[in-house]
Formats: structure tokens, sequence, C-alpha cells
């Protein structure tokens, strides 16, 4: 290697690693605050390494707020929201290209429209909706909520890869003996897979992270998301800080393991070679 | 195992007839081929045949059935297409064995049927790999192994060799045809090419616009063609077409060729001929039935005409011609050697010509017709 090319690289990682740093600092140092001891938070020469660990921070989490009911509610409203997107957007996606029907053209071009809308100017007519649906301060209006904001994405998105499946391979599906939906759900759906997981990551992602939605409709403590809930440990107690950076990082574990598990399946090239080329 | 019928069966998308009410029967076991031009609606037939297509007209039976409302998984075919399909997630065996398992069929029963249609194909080692990891004919073989372990009523093919190279196509259609005599299943294939159609059909179907022109025995379609465009899509080198009339000559007819050839047309088609004369015709002459040459035989006739170029092909040459503005080729000693704009003797079979009607496009009926099955052509001599 040259040594021009050589300090380009130099330059290159440099400047990745000073990404890096800026990425990962504040992640780190949530982490780090989690489990030092009270007495080195708020300190005139901070630690960076914690003179001793303890999960402290961890177990006032758990036994002073209803943080678990929050986690679980969580859980449940984007799992559902996620299943829900995942399925209508398929179904969506697969009419739109499939089927000509009159406003087809409409639908698919007019869709990510919707997103010029910022979330704050649609959750009041929003949550009229909600209320006069008789959904307000119940988890299914927020899975509603959360599938009405990232369908047309997700439509979008698996509309994009439905449409480069030939049609040839349903057809040849359909005259091995396959109804529609078995056809859909043998051979569509596994080779549109990278943009359903996408699409899954997704909706997962706007659920767990939205804050104005839950904010809005729910009122209960005990049907509060993570966001919300843990918004409102903060304002309703003295600042705990270790106790808030471990909800910090109970809340990214979940979202990080997610992704890791998920992210192995997003390997183009599946759809390569079955049909002549 | 089923007879396919076709009553008046139409579709048209909007605007656009595809098929303008078309009636065919395919015999319990034939292999009847669907022929014509880019467009002229043989795939969207095979289509509806599939149940892939919803007709816009008419009916399509199975045996007595009438399946116009069956869906293709009810229909119990099996369709080879022109991009083979193969689903690109599963390996071979996998493709192979989708449609019975989807039947629910025992595990067993499924490799003992996917290993014998694998073997009959050669492509035992294959079953493993994934369809992106093979050659075209091997995706080409898997497809047919697909269509054969169903042992459904009837195979339909839509131009299945059309991305193979010409070599492994000639292979591929000789294991089709011994395929299908060992199967006897019902076949309907969609090709343009018509040496396919020559080759493998019990029965040509040939369409255009949407519409059947004529169905007939290989060998049939190519002696008696019905019109212009049945004589010029069957066979190969194309057919020549000499514009000129039909005339009275001695006691006969002739056929006189524009810029003054003369013809005669053989004794036993004067009666058929007769009524055609002195109005714009053409004489359709196969190059195989016109030498290079003069030659003697019961109703040959000769001329002559400036040699253009020739192609050896072999076995055989061509040799081309301008004659009467048009160009004709005919066949000649591949190693003939002329300068271009040499006056050569040309010798027609006249046994073998046809004579078309400039304004319809029909081919007048002989009243001889041609040649027949066991028939040889009379042989002609050299002189
Ligand atoms: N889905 C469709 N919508 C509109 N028109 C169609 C559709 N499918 C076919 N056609 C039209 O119907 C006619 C027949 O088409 P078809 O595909 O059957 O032709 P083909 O004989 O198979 O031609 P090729 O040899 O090119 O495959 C064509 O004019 C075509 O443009
Ligand atoms: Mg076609």
């Amino acid at each position: 290697m040259n040594p021009r090319a050589a300090l380009f690289r130099l330059w290159v990682y440099g400047l990745a690693a000073l990404l890096l740093v800026i990425c990962a600092f504040p992640l780190a140092w949530m982490v780090l605050t989690s489990i030092k001891p009270d007495r080195e938070i708020l300190t005139a020469v901070p630690t960076f390494i914690p003179s001793e660990l303890t999960i402290d921070a961890y177990r006032r989490l758990f036994t002073s707020t209803i943080f678990a009911t929050y986690f679980r509610n969580s859980i449940i409203v984007a799992g559902l929201a996620t299943l829900l997107t995942v399925a209508v957007g398929t179904l969506a996606a697969y009419g739109i290209t499939r089927f000509r029907f009159r406003g087809r053209e409409l639908i698919s071009t007019t869709m990510l429209f919707t997103y010029m809308f910022a979330p704050i100017m649609i959750v009041v007519p929003f949550y009229i909706l909600m209320r006069q649906l008789g959904l307000v301060n119940s988890l299914f209006g927020l899975v509603l909520s959360y599938a009405t904001f990232s369908l047309p994405f997700s439509m979008w998105l698996l509309r994009s890869f439905f449409q480069s499946i030939p049609l040839d391979l349903e057809e040849a599906a359909m005259t091995d003996g396959a109804s529609r939906p078995q056809a859909v759900v043998r051979v569509i759906v596994p080779l549109a897979l990278p943009g359903v997981i996408a699409v899954t990551i997704f909706t997962f992602i706007v659920a767990w992270n939205d804050y104005l939605f839950a904010r809005v409709l729910i009122s209960s403590d005990n049907l509060k998301t993570l966001p919300v809930g843990i918004n409102d440990i903060y304002v309703s107690t003295v600042t705990d800080w270790g106790m808030m950076m471990a909800a910090g990082v109970v809340i990214t574990l979940p979202a990080l393991i997610f992704f890791v598990l998920v992210q192995r399946y997003l390997i183009a090239g599946w759809g390569a070679g079955g049909v002549k080329g | 195992m089923a007879t396919i019928r076709l009553e008046k069966v139409e579709k048209r998308f909007g605007d656009v007839v595809a098929v303008a009410g078309i009636d065919l029967a395919i015999a319990d076991g034939e292999f009847v081929v669907l022929v014509g031009p880019s467009g002229c609606g043989k795939s969207t037939t095979l289509r509806m045949v599939a149940g892939l297509e919803p007709v816009s007209g008419g009916k399509i039976k199975f045996d007595q059935y009438v399946v116009n409302n069956l869906t293709p998984k009810n229909r119990d075919i099996a369709m080879v297409f022109q991009s083979y399909a193969l689903y690109p997630h599963m390996t071979v065996f996998d493709n192979m064995s989708f449609g019975l398992r989807l039947k629910g069929m025992g595990r067993d029963e499924i490799r003992r049927r996917v290993q014998d249609a694998a073997a009959l194909l050669n492509i035992t080692e294959l079953l493993r790999r994934k369809p992106r990891e093979l050659s075209g004919g091997q995706r080409q073989r898997v497809a047919m192994g697909r269509a054969i372990v169903r042992q459904p009523k009837a195979f339909l093919f839509d131009e299945p060799l059309s991305n193979l190279d010409a070599s492994l196509r000639a292979q591929m259609r000789v294991e089709i045809k011994r395929l299908h005599k060992r199967l006897e299943t019902t076949v309907i294939y969609v090709t343009h090419d018509q040496i396919e159609a020559m080759t493998l059909a019990d029965r040509i179907v040939i369409m255009r616009g949407g519409q059947i022109v004529q169905v007939g025995a290989p060998m049939e379609v190519y002696e008696q063609p019905v019109d212009r465009f049945v004589a010029g899509f069957i066979g190969a080198p194309q057919m020549n077409f000499l514009p000129g009339r039909v005339v009275a000559e001695g006691n006969g007819l002739a056929f006189a060729i524009e810029g003054g050839i003369l013809l005669p047309l053989p004794a036993a088609r004067d009666a058929a001929y007769a009524a055609w004369r002195d109005r714009p015709m053409e004489l359709g002459v196969r190059p195989e039935t016109l030498h290079v040459g003069r030659f003697e035989g019961p109703d040959a006739a000769t001329f002559e005409a400036a040699i253009d170029v020739v192609e050896p092909m072999g076995n055989e040459g061509l040799a081309f011609f301008q004659v009467a503005g048009v160009e004709v080729a005919a066949t000649c000693d591949p190693y003939l050697r002329r300068d271009q704009g040499d006056r050569v003797p040309l010798t027609v079979d006249m046994a073998r010509a046809h004579l078309i009607d400039v304004e319809t496009g029909k081919v007048v009926p002989s009243g001889t017709a041609g040649r027949q099955a066991g028939h040889p052509a009379p042989a002609l001599a050299a002189s």
C-alpha cells in the first residue's frame, strides 16, 4: 500500500472511531451509571469505571415502581401492533400488486403522503376518533394507533418486494395445487421475507419508542407503556439517576435482542435463480 | 388423463380480443401443439385451460365436465412455464414435491415418486440443490419433473424450450417426445417454433389473431395448408410465393409468372383451377420442391433465373434468386459454384405447388391433395 492510501485509511478509520465514540459514549455511560453505587453518581470528579458494582438501582426499579407493568404493556402493544401491521400490510401489498381495481394506482402513489403530517398534527384528531370508538385509555387503542401509523410505509415497502416476485411463481404454485392463500404463505411471503422483516423491525421500534400517542391516549397508570411510565417516574420522585439509567438499559435490551435475532434474515439475494436468468 | 374440449372459448382484455371464440377437441393422451406468431393468443388459450385466466365466453370441458369455474388447484393439470418458475427458496426435491405435499400425500410415496421422476429425467444428483445452483437445461428438467410427479390429467407447456440454446433444445425436444410416449398423458404445448410443432405434435393447431386457422397432423398442415399464412408459417426454409396468373396453355392450364415464365399445371388439377383463370394469384412453392438443375418428372416444369447467392448448409445448399421481383429460394448441390448473375435452370415439382388466391389468401383446393402418407413424392430424375 502506498503512503497516500495508508494516510487516507488512517483518516477514515479515525473518523469512524470518533463517530463510534460519540454514539456509544452515552450508552456506555448509561450502563455504567446503572451499576454504580449512588454516591458515585453525582460527584465533583466523575468516575468512569465504578469502584464497586451493584444492582441496587435495578432492584429499586422493579420494587418501588410498577416498571414491570409498563414493560409488559410495552411488549403487548409493540408485539400486537407488529403482528397487525405485518398481517394487514402483507395482504394489502399483495392486493395492490396482484389485482386490478379502481383507485389502485391512486392508493399506491398517495400511500406515503400520510407521512407528510407530523404525528403531533394527527394526535388530537386521533384522540377524538378513539374517544368516539371508546378506545381511549386502552392498550387496543394504542395497538391500532401504531398499526395505523406504520402501515402506509410498511405497505409501500412490501409492495416493492412483491412487485419483484415474478407472477409465474405464484401461478406455478396454483397449478401445482395450491389455493391462493397457500401460494401466498408458502411462496410469496418466504420470498418477500427480507421485506417482511424490515417491516417487523420498523413497526416494533415505532411502537416501542412512541411517547406521544401513549401520553395522549393513556391515562391509567397501570396501562402506561415504558416511555410514558419512565417519564412519570422521573417527574414524580426525587430524581433517582441510578434507577433512571437502569430503566434505560432495560428498555434498550429487548429492542437490541430483537434486532440481533431478526437481522440475520435480512440477507439479500434469496430470490435469485428460481426464474430463468 | 382426460379429453379437453374448448367450445367457442373467448378472451377479451378490455378492448383487446386475445382469443376470438375457438373450438378445439383434444383426445385423451393426444399431444397437441399450438403455434402461431407472437401475440396470437396461444398463451392466453393455455392459461384459460389452466384456470389462471377466466374465460370471457364459451366453455372449457375436461372429459364431460365444464371446468370454467374451477380454480387451477381443482383442475388437476400441471403447467411448465417458459421461465420454469422454480421456487427459489426450495431445493429441487422440495420443488418437485410441493404439489404432493399440498395434497397431504405420505412421505414414502412422495419420496418414491420424486425419485422415479428424477431418475426418468436424469436429475437424481441434483435433488438437494437450490434452483440458482442449476444450469438452464437442468432447471428445465426440474420444471418438467415437478409436473410429472403429480400425475396430472394433462400437461400444459408454454414455450418450455425457448430459453435453451439450439442443441439443448433439440435434445429436450426428443426427451419430451419420449416422455409423452411413456406417460401417455394429454399434452397442450405452446410454441412459436414450427420445428418443435412439426416434430412433437400429434396434431398442430395454427393460430393467428386469436383464431384457429388450421388444425391437422404435422404432415397434413405441411402438405395441405389452407391459406398463405399457414403455408408460409409451417416449413423451413419458408415457402416461396411467385406472383402471376393461371392461363390456358395448349389443352390444359399453366401458371404464368409475371415476366413471362410459363409453368404447366398438372392436368389432374385442370377442373379445380379452371375457375381461377386470369385473376391475380400466387404459386406457393417450397424450396425443397424447387431444384437448381434440369430434371424430368411427371409434373416437372423448368424455367431459368439469375442466381443471387448460394448458402451451403452441409447436406444441401440453398440458392437464392430474384424472380418477378420476389426472392425465391431453391435447393441445390451444396458444392454448386456459380457467380452472381449466372442464369441457371430451375425445376419445380408442380404436383406439390399450391395455388393461392391473392385476394383472400386462401389456397385453392387442388382436388389432388399434394403428397399422401405412404406415397413418396415422385422422384425427379436428372435429364
Ligand atoms: N393481461 C393482459 N392484459 C391485456 N392484454 C393482454 C394480456 N395478456 C395478453 N394480452 C394480449 O392478448 C393477446 C394474446 O396474447 P398471448 O400472450 O396469448 O400471445 P402469445 O400467442 O402467447 O404470444 P407469444 O408468442 O409472444 O407468447 C396479445 O395481443 C396480448 O397483448
Ligand atoms: Mg406466449
